[in-house]
C-alpha cells in the first residue's frame, strides 16, 4: 500500500540516483501511480536540473586559476611550512631496522627495565586498601551493636561506673615491620596509632576539624588535675565539649561508613566510646572513673593518632 | 607526467611545488564545493585556500588508506564546519546581508567566458545564478553542506553522515527538505502537493 509520507526517503533515493536499476524502475512505477508523488518528483527533479545548469555556468574562467595557483604557491612558501616532529626520526621503522642487532638488544634492555620500574613504582604509590582488608566485620558489627544500645540503657547508674571498663573497639595493627608477638600485644591494648593513613586523602575539612577538637579534648582530659576539692575532678567543661563532639562524631562516622572510608570510620568508631564515657561522667566523678578513661586514652595512643590525622589534613587543606 | 603517489611523496618531504601540482588536479572541485557552501566568490577563494593550507600542513598524516581526494575532502569539510562555528553567531545576519549584497554582475564577471554566448543568454545565466545563490542562502549552513556533498560530490548517505556526525536517516530527511525548500525558493511548483507542506523545517 503506497504511503506518500513514507515514500519521502525513496523519493530522495530516486532524485539522487541512489537506487539500483530494478529498484529505480519499481519506484518510478510507484511514483507514476500516485498523482501527488508524481508532481512532487517532477518538480524536485526540475529543481536539480536548474542546479545542473548553474554548475555549468558558475565556473571561473581559466585565467582565474593562474592567479589562484600563484596565490596558493605564495601562501605555501610563506606561511605553511609543514611541522617537523623532532623526535619523528627516532620512531621511523627504517631507522630502527638499520641499527645493528646488538644495539637493538641494548636499547630493549634499557627501555624494558625502565618501563617495569615505572610500572611497579606506580603500583607501590597507589593508595593500598590494607585498612579495608584488616577490618574484622564481626568485630565491627559487635561494636556497632554495642554503640546502638538505647541511651537509657547506657545511662543506667550501675553500668555508668563500668562504662570505661566495657570491651573496646580494637584496631588490628597493619605496620609491616611489627613482629607478630608485638602485633598481638598492641592489638590487645587497642592501639590505634598504626592505622593506615593512605586514606587521609578522604579527610574533609569538617572531619579534620572534628579530629582536631577531639584531640584537644583528649589531651585536656589526659592532663586534667584535681580541683580545689580533693575528692573530685571538675569535668563540666569536658563533659559539655564531649557531648557536642559526640553528636558530630556519630554523623561523621555514618557518613564515612556510607562512603566506605573504613579507616576514618574505624578511627571515629574508636574515639566514640571515649567521648561517650567523658560525656556520661558525673559532675564530680570519682578518681577511679577519670583514671580509667585516662589510661584508655594513653593505652590506645588516641592523642597521637588524632594528632597525626589532623596534622595531615590541616597541612593539606590550609597549605 | 609524475604520478599522484609520487607527488604526494614529494609533498610529504616538503616540496611545495609538488603539492601545488597536486593541488592543480583538484582545485576546481574544492573551489566549487566552497562556492556552493558560502555563496560568495571571495569567501570561496579564502575557504578553499585555507583547506589547501591545512592539507599541506598535515600532508604527513596522509597514509594512503583512502584516496588523496577523499582525505582532502574531509579536510575541506572540517574547514567548512570550523568556518561555520566561527560565524555561527552572525549566521542569520550573514544570510540576510549576503542576500542583499549579492552582486550578480560581480559574480558573473569571471563566468561569462564564451564569446559564443549571446548577451541574452548571459543575462539569463546571470539571473539564474543569482536566483540559485539566493535560494541556497535560505538554507542553514548544515543543510547547504549536506546538499552540496550529495549533489556535487555524490557521496553516499553514510559517508555524509560520518563526515557531519549525524545519522544516515537524518541526511536523507535533510536532503528531502532541502530540495523542497529550493524548489519553493526557485518558484518551481508544478502542482501543489498535499504532504509537501507537512514537512517540519528542521535540518541535520
Amino acid at each position: 500500500m503506497h504511503d506518500c509520507n513514507k515514500f519521502k526517503d525513496k523519493m530522495v533515493d530516486l532524485l539522487f540516483e541512489c537506487a539500483d536499476a530494478d529498484e529505480r524502475s519499481r519506484l518510478l512505477a510507484e511514483v507514476a501511480a500516485c498523482k501527488n508523488c508524481d508532481s512532487l518528483y517532477r518538480s524536485m527533479s526540475e529543481t536539480l536540473a536548474v542546479f545542473d545548469q548553474v554548475t555549468r555556468t558558475a565556473e571561473p574562467e581559466e585565467s582565474y586559476w593562474i592567479d589562484y595557483e600563484n596565490q596558493l604557491q605564495a601562501q605555501l612558501t610563506e606561511h605553511a611550512r609543514p611541522k617537523q616532529n623532532l623526535f619523528a626520526p627516532l620512531f621511523v621503522k627504517n631507522m630502527l631496522a638499520r641499527l645493528p642487532i646488538a644495539l637493538r638488544v641494548a636499547f630493549a634492555c634499557l627501555v624494558l627495565p625502565a618501563g617495569l620500574w615505572l610500572l611497579f613504582n606506580r603500583i607501590e604509590r597507589t593508595p593500598a586498601l590494607i585498612a579495608i582488608d584488616s577490618v574484622d566485620p564481626s568485630r565491627d558489627q559487635k561494636m556497632r551493636r554495642e554503640n546502638n544500645k538505647p541511651q537509657g540503657e547506657k545511662r543506667d547508674p550501675v553500668q555508668k561506673q563500668t562504662i570505661a571498663k566495657r570491651p573496646r573497639h580494637t584496631f588490628a595493627p597493619i605496620a609491616r615491620n611489627v613482629k607478630p608477638e608485638m602485633e598481638i600485644e598492641r592489638a590487645q591494648a587497642g592501639v590505634i596509632s598504626e592505622r593506615h593513613f593512605g586514606s587521609s586523602a578522604y579527610l574533609k575539612i569538617e572531619t579534620a576539624s572534628h579530629l582536631e577538637k577531639a584531640e584537644l579534648l583528649m589531651r585536656s582530659f589526659r592532663h586534667m588535675k584535681r580541683s580545689e576539692d580533693p575528692a573530685a575532678f571538675d569535668v563540666s567543661y569536658e563533659k559539655q565539649f564531649s557531648k557536642q563532639l559526640l553528636a558530630i562524631n556519630r554523623r561523621l562516622r555514618r557518613s564515612a561508613e556510607n562512603k566506605r572510608v573504613l579507616s576514618i570510620e574505624d578511627l571515629l568508631t574508636g574515639i566514640e566510646p571515649l567521648l561517650l564515657d567523658i560525656a556520661n561522667l558525673p559532675d564530680n566523678p570519682a578518681e577511679d572513673d577519670v583514671r580509667t578513661i585516662k589510661e584508655l586514652i594513653q593505652k590506645q595512643e588516641v592523642v597521637a593518632t588524632l594528632q597525626l590525622y589532623s596534622t595531615k589534613a590541616s597541612s593539606r587543606h590550609y597549605r | 607526467m609524475t604520478s599522484e603517489t609520487e607527488l604526494i611523496r614529494l609533498a610529504q618531504s616538503g616540496d611545495s611545488d609538488a603539492f601545488c601540482r597536486l593541488a592543480r588536479r583538484y582545485e576546481r572541485r574544492i573551489y566549487s564545493l566552497a562556492l556552493y557552501y558560502c555563496r560568495s566568490t571571495h569567501d570561496a577563494e579564502d575557504l578553499s585556500q585555507e583547506a589547501w593550507l591545512k592539507a599541506y600542513r598535515n600532508i604527513q598524516s596522509f597514509r594512503g588508506e583512502a584516496s588523496f581526494y577523499t582525505w582532502l575532502r574531509q579536510i575541506t569539510i572540517n574547514t567548512f564546519l570550523n568556518y561555520k562555528r566561527q560565524t555561527r553567531m552572525l549566521d542569520k545576519k550573514i544570510i540576510t546581508t549576503e542576500a542583499e549584497e549579492y552582486d550578480p554582475v560581480e559574480q558573473l564577471s569571471g563566468l561569462d567566458r564564451s564569446s559564443a554566448i549571446t548577451v541574452e543568454e548571459g543575462i539569463n545565466n546571470k539571473l539564474l545564478v543569482e536566483k540559485v545563490m539566493l535560494a541556497l542562502g535560505e538554507l542553514t549552513s548544515q543543510q547547504r553542506l549536506t546538499f552540496v556533498l550529495k549533489y556535487r560530490e555524490e557521496m553516499t548517505y553514510d559517508e555524509i553522515a560520518s563526515a557531519l556526525g549525524c545519522s544516515a536517516g537524518t541526511v536523507k530527511k535533510t536532503l528531502f527538505r532541502v530540495v523542497l525548500k529550493l524548489r519553493e525558493r526557485l518558484g518551481i511548483n508544478i502542482e501543489a502537493t498535499s504532504y509537501a507542506t507537512t514537512v517540519t523545517p528542521e535540518g541535520c
